[in-house]
């Protein structure tokens, strides 16, 4: 038997202490910058990846226009994944570091003039990416859209909670 | 302050926009053959779904081995899918990491293979490099449960921003003969 295998055949379910899941979410989603989300309108699913921004649980992304945002206006329910891992290696104990979320939530399409489309802007930082373009933030182009997410659930998987006996699904239902 | 990243963005007007088929189709397949992550788009309804999930190309097809879940019963209902992949998850602008990213968006039709099916079999035995997961767990065998799931592309959306260094834009498009 390995390590892993073990692990997976104790069937652990225990959930973490809701303190320590918000601490390991909200610090997972700081250290990430880029998510997929996925949208549908007519029974077709799309897969756009972006950077994006986290304050909380909510996140920030810039989108250029496209069939995303068309989407979004008709339906606005959103999901989003994030991880960390473009390689994993399964045989090198990369099950200990993997680590990805899942949010289910609803997407608001912020318009310039709109006080959370100003609040958006500032949570998004753009700096890096105009600076590599040799614009600074306020010669710049701005989206005409900025999409706030504001999540409702979020499953949180970590190999490494097996570790501690705890289940590496992890789920944080978010009251409104 | 002009940046080479800054310049070709505003040549674009200038750069070419489709490069030649057979050029394109190559990329997208040692992209595909590179990476190993995805984010599998599915959705039921009005409600989407995006599942990360480890995959194995052949050609423009993509094979999954999936748990059973949410992604398998919207695919069952629904078999249009969309799919995320890209190389790089912190890309830092300021270096010339621009140079490097990569993505591609597959738009295809998904289906979950019963395991005893002749494509489920031959994808195990060619295709789907299951064994480095089976090992960490132990095992000799598949993951008991997970069945796979075989995405054919009916598009590919593929992005470069390097692919501007060779005169051409950043995002091309190659589409499934009909």
């Amino acid at each position: 038997m390995t390590e892993l295998g073990d692990l997976v055949a104790k069937r652990y379910t225990a959930k973490l202490p809701e303190d320590k899941l918000k601490e390991r979410v909200l610090k997972f989603l700081k250290e990430q910058t880029m998510c997929v989300i996925s949208t549908c309108k007519d029974n077709t699913p799309r897969a756009t990846a972006l950077e994006y921004f986290s304050e909380g649980t909510t996140l920030y992304l810039a989108p250029d226009p496209g069939t995303k945002l068309v989407n979004l206006a008709a339906n606005p329910k959103i999901s989003v994944a994030i991880f960390n891992m473009i390689h994993p290696d399964w045989t090198a104990e990369d099950w200990k570091r993997t680590k990805g979320v899942q949010i289910t939530g609803v997407a608001k399409l912020l318009s310039p003039g709109d006080p959370e489309y100003a609040h958006a802007v500032k949570v998004y930082n753009w700096e890096p990416f105009f600076k590599a373009l040799g614009q600074t933030l306020a010669d710049g182009p701005k989206p005409q859209k900025m999409i706030k997410v504001e999540a409702r659930r979020i499953e949180y998987r970590e190999g490494a909670l097996m570790l501690e006996g705890y289940s590496s699904a992890q789920v944080w239902e978010i009251s409104k | 302050m002009k940046t080479q990243l800054g310049e070709l963005v505003a040549r674009r007007s200038t750069l070419k926009a489709n490069m030649p088929a057979s050029k394109l189709m190559e990329r997208i397949c040692k992209f595909l053959k590179e990476q190993a992550m995805c984010t599998l788009a599915t959705s039921l309804g009005d409600t989407p779904r995006a599942t990360l999930l480890e995959y194995f190309s052949e050609g423009t097809t993509l094979y999954i081995n999936g748990d059973p879940g949410t992604k398998l019963k919207n695919i069952q209902a629904n078999p249009k899918v969309c799919i995320a992949i890209y190389n790089m998850v912190h890309p830092y602008w300021l270096s010339d990491d621009w140079k490097r990213i990569k993505g591609a968006r597959v738009t295809g039709e998904a289906r979950v293979l019963d395991p005893e099916d002749p494509e489920s079999i031959r994808a195990r035995k060619e295709i789907i490099r299951w064994q480095p997961f089976a090992e960490a767990l132990g095992r000799d065998d598949p993951p008991p449960g997970s069945q796979v799931i075989k995405v054919e592309a009916t598009e590919i959306e593929y992005y470069e921003f390097a692919l501007m260094l060779e005169g051409y834009i950043g995002r091309q498009l190659w589409q499934a003969p009909k």
